[in-house]
C-alpha cells in the first residue's frame, strides 16, 4: 500500500499572473481517503482541476502510478481512471438517469449503445443506495439529493482508480451521507485512491485517513487524522492567529443607539418564515447558519430584489417594502448591498475598474454629461486610498484584478454613496488573508462612524470576532440570536443545526 | 492618476485593440482606390455616404439594442411601414413636420412594444422581433393593398434626402447628426453606462440599482425611432412610400454593427464603429460594382468578407 498512486512534484499554476498553486509537492496512495482542507482560494479546486485534466500546470510534473502524465483534456484523465465529482452538478436534466450514467462511457456495438451497459448502471445505482431511482426517470424530476446520488453512481460506474469528490456531500442529508461514506469505504478497500474536499470537519473526521492543509496556493502540511486537534488544523488553514486577522473587539453598542434597520415578521414563500431582526447605528450584525437557510434571501428582501415579500421592513423609520434597488440606494434611504458572488452579481466584467466603481453613483449625476470630475470623484479617490486598492490602471478591465481587489471595487462602488446601512453577503469569500484583514478593519471603521453593518457570512470566525450580535438562520427563520459571551463557535454550530446546547434553552 | 486624462488614452488604446476590422476596411478601400476606375473622388465618397446613410442611421439605434445583449430583426419592415404611413399622412395633407414626428412616434411605439414583450414577458428578443418583422412587413403591404403611395411634398423630400447644406447632402447630415447624438448618449451620458452594464452583466447591473428592463425598453425605442427615420429617408429618396423598400435591410444593419466591433452577446461596442461598419459595407458594394462585378457575385464576396472581418474581431 506504500506505493504512491498520484504524485505532484513542484507543480505551479497561475491565472493571469495571480498564482493559484506555488511549487506544490503532494501525493496520495491507493486505498486511502485523503482529505484536502483549506480556505476558499487556498488552491484546492486548482489542484483538483489539474488532476482531472481540466487545466494544465505551468511548471512541475504530475505522475500517476509512477508514469509522468500530461492530460490535455478531462477525457484523457478519465481514460487513466481519474473521475471527478465537482461541486456543481454536471447532469443533463433532460436525459434519463440511465443515459446520464452511461454518457461518460457509452460502449457501443455496431453504433448502438450496448444493453449490458444499462445493467451496470443499475448496479452502480443500487450500490450507492439509490435503489428507488428508476433508470428511466428524467433527471429534471429528481430532488437535489437524488441527483447527487446519481452523480455518485455515475462516478462509481466509471470504475475509478482516483476518485475526486469536491464538496460532493454538500447537498445530502446526514442519512445519505452515511450511505455515500459506505460506498467510499468499499471503493477504498478495492484500492481506489480518494481525494475528499469538504468544509464539514466532522465528515472529514469520519471518513478521511490523511489530511493535507493548503493555504494561499501552497501545500502546508500533511498528517494522519487524529494527529492534530481541530484548533490546530484551523490555525494551519488560516496561517496566523485569529488576533492578527481581526481588529480588536469594540465596546458594545449601547441600547440607546438608534435602530437603523428594522425587519419585522418578514416572510417570502417557504424560504423566509416570520423573520425579525434589527441593527442599530454603529453595530455589526451577523447573519449565520448553514448554507441557504434564508440568510441570503433576507438580504435580497431588504434590498428590494425579491417580489411578494410580506411583513415590515423599515430603515430609519422609512418603509422599504416594495421599493427596488434604484430607489433604496438614494441618499434619503441609503441602503447598499455587496452581493454574494462578485463575478455574477457584483461586477460587469466587460467594463473597466473605474466604470464599475462609478456604476452605482451614476444615477446621482445631473442629467446630461457624465460627471467625471465632480464631487463623487474626490470621494472615489479617497476610497481607493482607504481601501488600498492595487491596480495597474483604472481603465483596465475589472477582470484583471485579483479577487480581493475586485471585492474592494464592489465595496467602493457602494461606499461612494455613503450609505447608512451596508448589507454584505459573504464579502471575504475566496479572498487572501491580508485583504481579509483590511476589509475587517474597514467594516469596524465604518461601524465606528455610525453605519449599521449587516454581515452575512459562512465563516464562523468572522461572525464571532467581528460581530456584536449574530442571528443564526435555520430553515428560513431565525433559530437563535447570539450576543456577547454566548457568541462562540460551539453555540453557532449548535444553533446552525438547530440543536440546543444548554439545558435551559430546551423548550 | 489624473482622472481627466483617462478617457482619452483609454479610447485610443481600445480603438486599436478592438477594431482590427478597421485595418481590413482600410486595406479594401485602398484596393479599390488603386484598382477601381475613378474610385478616389469626392463624388464617389459622397455617393457612398449617401447610399450608406440609411444603414448607418439604423445601425446607430441597433447598436444600443445589441450592446444590451438583445437584437431587433424588425428594423427593415418597420422602415417600410414608416415610409408607407409617412406617405399616406402626406397624402392626407398633414403638414410635413407633423407627419414626420407622427411617424417617428410610431417607430418609438413599435420599439416600446418590442421592448415590453422582451422584458416583461421574458420572450427572447430574437423571437419577439422576428414576429414584429412579419407583422409590419405584412401591415406595410396591407394598408394600401401593396400599392405604392407617391409623395408630392417637396419639403419632405428635401428635408430627408434632396436638399444640401454647406455642400453636404441631407442624408449625410442625418448620418452626422445621429452619430453625434448616439455618441453623446452612449459614451457621454449615464444612460450609455447603464446600457453597457445591462449588456455586460444584467444581474450585477440590477444589484447596482440599474433598471435593466427600462434600459432595454428604451434601447428598443431608440432602435424603432431610427428605423422609422430611415423609412422616411427611403420614402423621400424614391418620392414614394413603397411597402417593400426596407425589406432585408435588417441583415445589413446587424452586419454593420457587428463589423463595427459590437459584441453580439452584449457589453461591448461603439456608435462610431457601427457607422464605420455601415460605410464599410457600402464601400464594398460600390467598389465591387465599379469593378464591374455582377450584383449576384457581389453578394457572395460581401458575405465572405463580412464573415472574415467578424471572425478577426472576435472576443
Amino acid at each position: 500500500m506504500a506505493d504512491r498512486y498520484v504524485e505532484l512534484k513542484s507543480v505551479s499554476k497561475s491565472y493571469g499572473g495571480v498564482p493559484a498553486l506555488t511549487t506544490v509537492d503532494f501525493r496520495c496512495e491507493p486505498g486511502r481517503v485523503h482529505a484536502i482542507l483549506g480556505e476558499n482560494g487556498a488552491g484546492k479546486s486548482t489542484l483538483m482541476k489539474l488532476l482531472a485534466g481540466v487545466i494544465q500546470p505551468d511548471a512541475g510534473t504530475i505522475s500517476i502510478g509512477g508514469k509522468t502524465v500530461r492530460f490535455s483534456s478531462p477525457r484523457e484523465a478519465a481514460e487513466q481512471g481519474t473521475v471527478c465529482m465537482f461541486q456543481e452538478l454536471s447532469l443533463m436534466p433532460h436525459l434519463s438517469v440511465g443515459d446520464n450514467i452511461v454518457l461518460a462511457a457509452p460502449r457501443t456495438r455496431m453504433g448502438m449503445i450496448e444493453r449490458s451497459v444499462y445493467r451496470e448502471a443499475r448496479e452502480a445505482l443500487d450500490l450507492v443506495g439509490a435503489k428507488s431511482i428508476p433508470l428511466g426517470a428524467r433527471v429534471s424530476g429528481l430532488s437535489l439529493s437524488e441527483r447527487q446520488l446519481v452523480e455518485i453512481a455515475k462516478a462509481v460506474f466509471r470504475k475509478p482508480k482516483l476518485l475526486i469528490l469536491d464538496e460532493a456531500t454538500s447537498a445530502l442529508t446526514s442519512e445519505l451521507v452515511e450511505t455515500v461514506f459506505g460506498v467510499l469505504k468499499m471503493l477504498k478497500e478495492q484500492g481506489v485512491a480518494i481525494l475528499f474536499i469538504s468544509h464539514r470537519m466532522h465528515e472529514v473526521d469520519a471518513i478521511a485517513d490523511r489530511i493535507s492543509v493548503f493555504r494561499n496556493g501552497r501545500h502546508i502540511e500533511t498528517f494522519d487524522v487524529g494527529a492534530r486537534t481541530t484548533d490546530e488544523i484551523v490555525g494551519l488553514m488560516i496561517g496566523r492567529s485569529l488576533e492578527e486577522l481581526f481588529p480588536p473587539r469594540r465596546a458594545p453598542v449601547p441600547d440607546t443607539a438608534p435602530v437603523v434597520l428594522d425587519v419585522s415578521n418578514v416572510s417570502w414563500g417557504s424560504q423566509l418564515v416570520d423573520v425579525s431582526l434589527a441593527a442599530r447605528a454603529g453595530e455589526i450584525v451577523g447573519l449565520g447558519g448553514l448554507d441557504a437557510q434564508g440568510q441570503q434571501q433576507i438580504m435580497h428582501a431588504v434590498f428590494g430584489v425579491l417580489r411578494g415579500v410580506t411583513g415590515r421592513i423599515t430603515l430609519n423609520g422609512k418603509r422599504l417594502n416594495g421599493l427596488q434597488p434604484p430607489r433604496v440606494k438614494q441618499s434619503d434611504i441609503g441602503l447598499a448591498l455587496v452581493p454574494e458572488d462578485r463575478k455574477t452579481e457584483g461586477l460587469i466584467p466587460s467594463m473597466s475598474v473605474a466604470q464599475n466603481m462609478r456604476l452605482a453613483v451614476l444615477g446621482r449625476a445631473p442629467l446630461g454629461l457624465l460627471d467625471l470630475n465632480g464631487g463623487s470623484e474626490a470621494r472615489l479617490q479617497e476610497l481607493i486610498e482607504r481601501l488600498a486598492l492595487t491596480y495597474g490602471s483604472l481603465d483596465d478591465p475589472v477582470a484583471t484584478l485579483s479577487g480581493g481587489n475586485q471585492q474592494k471595487v464592489v465595496l467602493a462602488k457602494w461606499l461612494v454613496l455613503s450609505p447608512k446601512c451596508l448589507l454584505l453577503m459573504d464579502p471575504t469569500r475566496g479572498i487572501d488573508l491580508p485583504t481579509k484583514a483590511q476589509i475587517y478593519r474597514l467594516l469596524t471603521d465604518l461601524a465606528a462612524d455610525g453605519m449599521a453593518v449587516i454581515l452575512q457570512s459562512t465563516d464562523y470566525e468572522e461572525l464571532i470576532h467581528l460581530c456584536d450580535r449574530v442571528y443564526v438562520f435555520y430553515h428560513g427563520s431565525v433559530a437563535k440570536e447570539l450576543t456577547g459571551d454566548h457568541l462562540s463557535a460551539d453555540a453557532l454550530i449548535a444553533a446552525s443545526m438547530n440543536v440546543h446546547l444548554h439545558a435551559e434553552a430546551q423548550a | 492618476m489624473k482622472p481627466s486624462s483617462m478617457p482619452m488614452s483609454a479610447s485610443a488604446m481600445n480603438f486599436f485593440r478592438d477594431h482590427i476590422t478597421y485595418v481590413i476596411f482600410l486595406a479594401i478601400t485602398l484596393y479599390f482606390v488603386l484598382f477601381a476606375p475613378h474610385f478616389a473622388s469626392v463624388s464617389t465618397a459622397s455617393a457612398v455616404l449617401r447610399i450608406t446613410a440609411i444603414v448607418s442611421v439604423m445601425a446607430i439605434g441597433m447598436t444600443f439594442v445589441i450592446i444590451c445583449g438583445e437584437i431587433d430583426l424588425s428594423v427593415g419592415s418597420v422602415a417600410s411601414f414608416s415610409g408607407m404611413i409617412g406617405a399616406l399622412l402626406l397624402d392626407q395633407s398633414v403638414p410635413t413636420y407633423v407627419a414626420a414626428l407622427l411617424v417617428l412616434g410610431a417607430g418609438a411605439a413599435i420599439g416600446a412594444v418590442s421592448g415590453l414583450l422582451v422584458t416583461k414577458l421574458r420572450i427572447p428578443s430574437f423571437l419577439v422581433t422576428l414576429g414584429m418583422l412579419s407583422i409590419f412587413s405584412g401591415l406595410a403591404l396591407t394598408i394600401t393593398g401593396t400599392r405604392p403611395v407617391s409623395i408630392v411634398d417637396d419639403d419632405f423630400s428635401n428635408l430627408f434626402w434632396n436638399s444640401g447644406f454647406l455642400g453636404v447632402q441631407a442624408p449625410i447630415w442625418w448620418t452626422i447628426v445621429l452619430t453625434a447624438a448616439g455618441y453623446y448618449l452612449l459614451h457621454q451620458m449615464p444612460y450609455g453606462r447603464r446600457v453597457y452594464a445591462t449588456g455586460g452583466n444584467a444581474v450585477a447591473a440590477r444589484f447596482s440599482g440599474v433598471r435593466t428592463d427600462g434600459v432595454k425598453i428604451f434601447a428598443f425605442v431608440l432602435c424603432g425611432m431610427t428605423a422609422s427615420l430611415a423609412g422616411l429617408m427611403l420614402a423621400a429618396r424614391s418620392t414614394a412610400g413603397n411597402p417593400s423598400l426596407g425589406a432585408g435591410l435588417e441583415l445589413d444593419v446587424i452586419a454593420a454593427v457587428i463589423i463595427g466591433g459590437t459584441s453580439l452577446f452584449g457589453g461591448y461596442g461603439s456608435i462610431v464603429g457601427s457607422v464605420v461598419g455601415a460605410i464599410f459595407i457600402g464601400i464594398l458594394g460600390f467598389g465591387l460594382l465599379v469593378l464591374g462585378l455582377s450584383t449576384s457575385i457581389q453578394e457572395v464576396i460581401k458575405g465572405a468578407i463580412i464573415i472574415i472581418a467578424v471572425s478577426l474581431n472576435r472576443r
